[in-house]
């Protein structure tokens, strides 16, 4: 098993745990809060933009971390579907940001859940999503120019796929916050 | 000399016509080996080699296969024998040993599949692969009645001794006690006299002359006359008035002025050889329509930048020549063989690896993603010709020996290689599959089926079921497109009818173009696939092209990435010497085993790859520049923070 096989499957796993014993933990408090809180439902064109996002980011994490967790390269089918879902999650979060980046300004003074429509854990989220998806499109945008050489590429290809790693994590987060605003478990 | 190796490898035995002469040379021969026998057969070792780099001049004091010391002046004048002229200094069991002789031994591991021996007989439409090492596809020998004196009749032209040619062989029809055996050339490799001519090597294995053999290539002296004119009797020790009743008989005779006055003869040797001797046995030559002619080709990079075959392919006494590639220094337990790959000397790669030996530069690969690093052999995209729509055909000096005149030569004459083939093989190492370029051979021969398995015939025994169907015919002008007489299917149905008759037993079947033809009642051919039909192939690592001239070179993806590529759609006839209709051709993703459609769909989307790569570029900026904005947004906003609290005090 390589590392990055094992540091993936202790971080999903770790995640999950961290998740779970913070559900335990104040998870239900914090589904009673945002019950109560003001709801700031998205509108049609945002919601469907968000699902396309997360749909490719879903497609994305199994075409790539399929393979990787078996031990194998990426490539043919899987590579091709893997490369045709990048534009749409690039696309996606990129309107996203243009539609959110003022709505949820990382830690702008004042700022607050009912304000905003968002925690400061969702804040968090959004931003480092920002920039993870910053890191995993000019990874590779790099690696396809006539720029870097084999040391350049693999280090290109190792930030890239750690990037997606801790994409998923966040990804695990934003879901877990996503759960909670919306009073699951009560 | 021990008695024992006269036995082995001298020519006296008792089965010899003059018992009396056979008993007197041999009590002779005994005698002189008290003075003159190999230190290494009692029990020294020879000298070695010299340390120093300089040249050593070899001033020899040749012996004949018995021993006896060779002057220009003996009489008879005989031969020098390699065995026992080199081998006094030279280890020449040690040097046997090596990959260019140890094929026969069956302890020898095959190591990769390489090129085959190709028995080649257009009258019966043969093309098989056959070698004495068990590579997957090839047929030994024996198989098709090669027994070593056929084998060294057929194939000693391109061989250098050993082997073989010193084999113990039971076949009534071998005449080793005229011919003599057939001794490792050290001159074949070593020689560095310019007038060198190893095409008399190619004259004397035709003639018999086995023992005459190394002294033909030289200019030492002159040897005249044939074994093969001389009745199976005849004796080449025998006294000069027994010998005159052999007409036509090897006669040497030897240039005084090449002998000092201590009576040692000076040979012209290199330690390294240079290309132009590997050549001899290792050249390639394509033809066809579209091949160009010897002058419009290069030679390999390394060459070209003065390196030599054996800077690379080294080899100690044993002669177990480095062939480099991957997977060799684990197959071979010697790990310091890994910094003789392309990876090694390049890259550095392996853990007694150095890059750079030799000036080996060190590529970059900018813009290659590492992921074509497991797909493909270095030479995939570095080595032989270009892939063409077609692969084209190769001749080999070993498989059309293309060093010399004749009727075997010519663009149509069969056996028919094709390259590039690019063939997924398991790369020794670690056994990973990669793609790499091959030569490719479809096997032509007739055989028995029993069961599932196909038993050659060999082209003796086809020819005496049917001799007069296989007559050649001259063809007609226009009559096949090689331009060359082939088997025609009438041919093949009368001779499968013939062999049936011949032998009720097991079912004659033509195997030929990628297919096994039966009989089908009287009139019809049925063909079918079978395994024993499927082509060989071998890696090819040669000639390097130039860096620049690699596939994807410069970011050339298309080079392979485009819909039709010869790299994965370029095709590969199955042709054989016969005619059996249009060649079947294949694809090369079928070698490859990808996916068509697969490759297609990722060809599409370079031609989109521009845009693709403009638009994400564009995305990947812009979500660059908002990460960046808020990043210093938040960072004034701290700085706010910090000023507002340090202001309250």
């Amino acid at each position: 098993m390589t590392t990055f096989q094992t540091i993936t499957i202790l971080a999903v796993a770790g995640a999950a745990a961290v998740i779970a014993l913070h559900f335990f933990a104040a998870g239900r408090r914090l589904c009673r809060e945002a019950k109560a809180a003001p709801r700031r439902p998205l509108g049609r064109w945002q919601r469907l933009l968000y699902a396309v996002t997360i749909l490719s980011l879903l497609v994305l994490v199994f075409t790539g971390f399929w393979p990787a967790v078996r031990g194998e390269p990426l490539r043919g089918w899987l590579l091709m579907i893997h490369n045709s879902a990048a534009p749409a999650f690039a696309i996606g979060l990129l309107v996203l940001a243009f539609l959110w980046a003022e709505r949820r300004p990382a830690g702008a003074p004042g700022a607050t859940a009912s304000a905003t429509g968002f925690g400061r854990g969702q804040r968090l989220v959004f931003w480092a999503a920002a920039l993870l998806a910053t890191t995993l499109v000019l990874t590779m945008m790099f690696s396809m120019v006539q720029i870097f050489g084999t040391p350049g590429q693999e280090l290109l290809f190792e930030i890239h796929r750690y990037s997606a790693l801790a994409m998923v994590l966040v990804a695990m987060v934003h879901g877990y916050l996503v759960a909670l605003a919306r009073g699951l478990g009560r | 000399m021990s008695a024992k190796s006269i036995n082995t490898n001298g020519l006296r035995h008792e089965t010899m016509r003059n018992v009396i002469a056979t008993a007197a040379l041999a009590a002779l021969g005994l005698l002189l080996s008290a003075s003159t026998a190999s230190a290494a057969e009692e029990g020294q070792q020879p000298p070695g080699e010299p340390a120093s780099r300089s040249t050593f001049v070899h001033h020899v004091v040749l012996q004949d296969t018995e021993g006896n010391k060779i002057t220009p002046s003996s009489d008879p004048t005989m031969p020098f024998s390699t065995r026992l002229s080199c081998g006094k200094c030279h280890d020449y069991k040690t040097a046997g040993s090596g990959w260019h002789f140890n094929a026969p031994d069956p302890n020898v591991a095959p190591g990769r599949p390489a090129q085959p021996w190709i028995l080649v007989n257009r009258r019966t439409g043969t093309q098989l692969p056959v070698s004495y090492r068990p590579w997957p596809g090839t047929y030994r020998p024996a198989d098709v009645g090669l027994t070593p004196w056929k084998f060294v009749l057929t194939f000693g032209r391109h061989m250098p001794g050993g082997g073989p040619g010193e084999m113990p062989d039971d076949d009534p029809q071998s005449r080793w006690l005229v011919s003599g055996k057939l001794e490792i050339n050290c001159l074949t490799c070593h020689s560095g006299d310019p007038a060198h001519d190893q095409v008399q090597w190619l004259l004397a294995i035709s003639e018999q002359n086995f023992m005459w053999a190394p002294l033909a290539t030289t200019t030492l002296g002159s040897v005249r006359g044939s074994a093969r004119r001389v009745p199976d009797t005849y004796d080449p020790f025998m006294e000069p008035n027994e010998q005159a009743a052999a007409k036509g008989a090897p006669v040497v005779k030897y240039d005084p002025a090449k002998f000092d006055a201590a009576g040692r003869a000076y040979f012209n040797t290199v330690h390294k050889p240079a290309p132009t001797r590997c050549y001899f046995c290792h050249t390639n030559h394509r033809v066809g329509p579209d091949a160009p002619e010897k002058w419009e080709t290069d030679e390999d990079v390394h060459l070209a930048a003065g390196l030599t075959c054996a800077d690379c392919h080294r080899n100690g006494l044993d002669h177990q020549i480095t062939r480099n590639y991957e997977g060799e220094a684990e197959a071979r337990g010697k790990p310091d063989l890994a910094a003789l790959t392309c990876r090694g000397c390049h890259l550095g790669d392996g853990p007694e690896a150095s890059s750079g030996r030799l000036g080996a530069p060190r590529p970059r690969h900018v813009g290659l993603p590492t992921l074509h690093f497991e797909k493909l052999s270095c030479t995939a995209c570095h080595s032989g010709p270009a892939p063409r729509d077609r692969a084209g055909r190769v001749q080999t000096s070993r498989a059309h020996a293309i060093e010399f005149h004749g009727e075997h030569r010519g663009d149509d004459a069969p056996p028919y290689i094709a390259e590039p083939v690019f063939v997924k093989q398991v790369n020794a190492r670690d056994g990973h599959e990669e793609i790499a370029p091959h030569r490719m051979i479809w096997p032509a021969f007739w055989g028995r089926l029993k069961g599932d398995a196909v038993t050659p015939l060999s082209p003796d025994a086809v020819i005496d079921a049917a001799d007069k169907i296989l007559e050649t015919k001259p063809a007609p002008k226009g009559e096949t497109a090689k331009g060359i007489t082939l088997l025609s299917r009438e041919q093949i149905l009368e001779t499968l009818k013939a062999l049936a008759a011949a032998d009720s037993g097991a079912e004659p079947v033509y195997v030929g173009g990628g297919k096994v033809h039966r009989l089908a009642g009287d009139t019809q051919l049925t063909s079918a696939d079978h395994p024993a039909a499927r082509p060989y192939s071998w890696p090819i690592a040669h000639d390097v092209r130039p860096a620049t001239q690699a596939l994807g070179y410069g970011g050339r993806c298309t080079d392979c990435h485009a819909r039709k590529s010869p790299f994965f759609f370029g095709e590969v006839a199955a042709e054989v010497p016969a005619d059996l209709g249009e060649p079947e051709r294949l694809a090369m993703y079928e070698f490859e085993k990808l996916d068509p459609t697969a490759l297609t769909v990722w060809a599409l989307t370079f031609e989109f790859r521009p845009v693709f790569k403009a638009m994400l570029f564009t995305v990947g900026g812009l979500m660059a520049a908002i990460v960046i904005l808020y990043a210093f947004r938040a960072l004034a906003a701290i700085l706010r923070w910090v000023g507002a609290r340090s202001a309250r005090g």
